[in-house]
């Protein structure tokens, strides 16, 4: 009797112990990133605020800006378009999601065949970088959201063609997720910029899993710049039937 | 109340109806006068001409046609007209064949301020012969889901292989009859593809 119920104690304990570890085991496996990566081609529409509360100098930088002027692409054809206008081009949305092998996640653009380094982890990095079209891009997972913070910008607008300013000193968070069940993306973006707005602004977008799709090389040729009388059409139409 | 005093309140209730009426008014007034502005650019450098493609290219950021254009006094003037990109048009189905030098065309040019530059918002490529269909090819400005595309998706058939799903441009088969017929109903220059 008594070896039985040794037995049946340390089946018991020993049940208790599988299903401890099982969990906890589990819980690693779990919390580990979900596999995001992969090929994304975003939706058309993206969920704009109903209302972007400006600032004073915000009203001024949107009433005073005409993005047949104002925006650089006018005047170069190829300057790269920047973070966050570049998660919204309308139609030339792909993107490829890769991990690399320091950690780091990568991410590459078709438009302007744009390469993005999101940094996982803090290491060497200094406060003094360099404005720049992409900024810098620091990552983290927090439970299966991919966390990305992007400072270190040049400014301009935060959609293509609209009017929205956003200042070298603002800040944008991206969040990405998948639904359950879901293989697609939902990132939603977040634009500090107090010199702007006078409360973040959040634009939500979707970016359909499309492993099939195809990612085509930018390969950018200007045009010459608009509102310039200086282009001579019929030397770029010859430049052009050369290459 | 004596006559004089209701006659006094009858005055100040028309005045005060008056000047909001004038308040509003002017509000109205400078808000078509800015919605004028802000349209001005587009409406004034709408251009018509007629002529041919000298080269058609698919490119990104901008696709580019090189067209000669017959000006109204006869003489001919080389346009360079931009399209969508690349990326974008060849996913509606657009290729390299699609247009080819020696087309005849007949355009709606958005210009720009800068001469002979403009963006392509329609154009007619004529038929080779009178028994072969003109191709109608709409872009900037009316693109989408517009008053203008759901009248010309309700009369004409798309070009085979050719899908506007980006909103980008879209084309459509047009007949001579129909062509015809869409002239008559839509008189002016265009004017299927204007509003």
């Amino acid at each position: 009797m008594k070896i039985f119920i040794g037995q049946l104690l340390s089946e018991r304990v020993a049940f208790f112990l599988v299903a401890v570890m099982g969990g906890f085991f589990s819980s690693i496996v779990f919390s580990q990133p979900p596999d995001f990566f992969g090929r994304y081609v975003g939706v058309l529409t993206i969920e704009e605020p109903a209302e972007y509360l400006l600032t004073e100098l915000g009203q001024d930088s949107y009433d005073n800006y005409d993005p047949n002027y104002g925006d650089p692409r006018q005047w170069d054809d190829c300057a790269l378009e920047g973070i966050p206008p570049l998660l919204f081009t309308p139609g030339v949305a792909t993107v490829d999601l890769l991990e690399l092998d320091d950690g780091n996640i990568e991410m590459r653009y078709e438009r302007d065949d744009a390469i993005r380094t999101v940094h996982m982890n803090l290491e060497g990095f200094s406060e003094d970088q360099s404005d720049s079209p992409l900024g810098y891009s620091h990552g983290y997972w927090i439970d299966n959201i991919l966390t990305i913070e992007t400072s270190s910008l040049a400014g301009g607008v935060v959609i293509a063609q609209k009017r929205y300013p956003i200042s070298v000193d603002a800040h944008v968070t991206e969040r990405y997720w998948r639904e359950p069940g879901d293989n697609d993306l939902k990132m939603e973006v977040v634009v500090d910029d107090p010199v702007n707005y006078r409360e973040p602004i959040n634009i939500g977008r979707t970016w359909v899993w499309s492993p099939d799709a195809p990612l085509l090389p930018w390969d950018c040729v200007g045009l010459g710049q608009r509102h310039s009388e200086d282009l001579d059409i019929s030397e770029l139409r010859r430049m052009l039937e050369e290459q | 109340m004596n006559l004089r005093a209701e006659w006094n309140m009858k005055n100040r209730f028309l005045l005060a109806v008056i000047a909001s009426g004038l308040v509003l008014f002017s509000d109205l007034a400078i808000s078509h006068h800015s919605f004028a502005q802000r349209l001005a650019g587009e409406i004034e450098s709408l251009e018509f001409y007629d002529g041919t493609i000298d080269l058609y290219r698919m490119l990104n950021p901008h696709s580019a046609l090189f067209l000669t254009l017959e000006n109204e006094d006869g003489s001919n003037a080389e346009w360079l007209i931009e399209l969508s990109s690349a990326s974008t048009l060849g996913r509606e189905g657009w290729t390299p064949e699609l247009l080819s030098s020696g087309d005849r065309v007949s355009v709606a040019i958005l210009a720009s301020r800068t001469p002979n530059r403009g963006r392509l918002r329609a154009m007619l490529v004529h038929g080779t012969s009178d028994t072969e269909s003109s191709r109608l090819i709409v872009a900037y400005g009316i693109r989408g889901d517009t008053p203008i595309m759901r009248r010309l998706r309700d009369r004409l058939p798309t070009c085979v292989g050719m899908e506007g799903k980006l909103n980008r441009g879209e084309c459509f088969v047009v007949s001579h009859a129909v062509l015809q017929d869409l002239e008559n109903e839509f008189p002016g220059q265009m004017g299927y593809v204007m509003p």
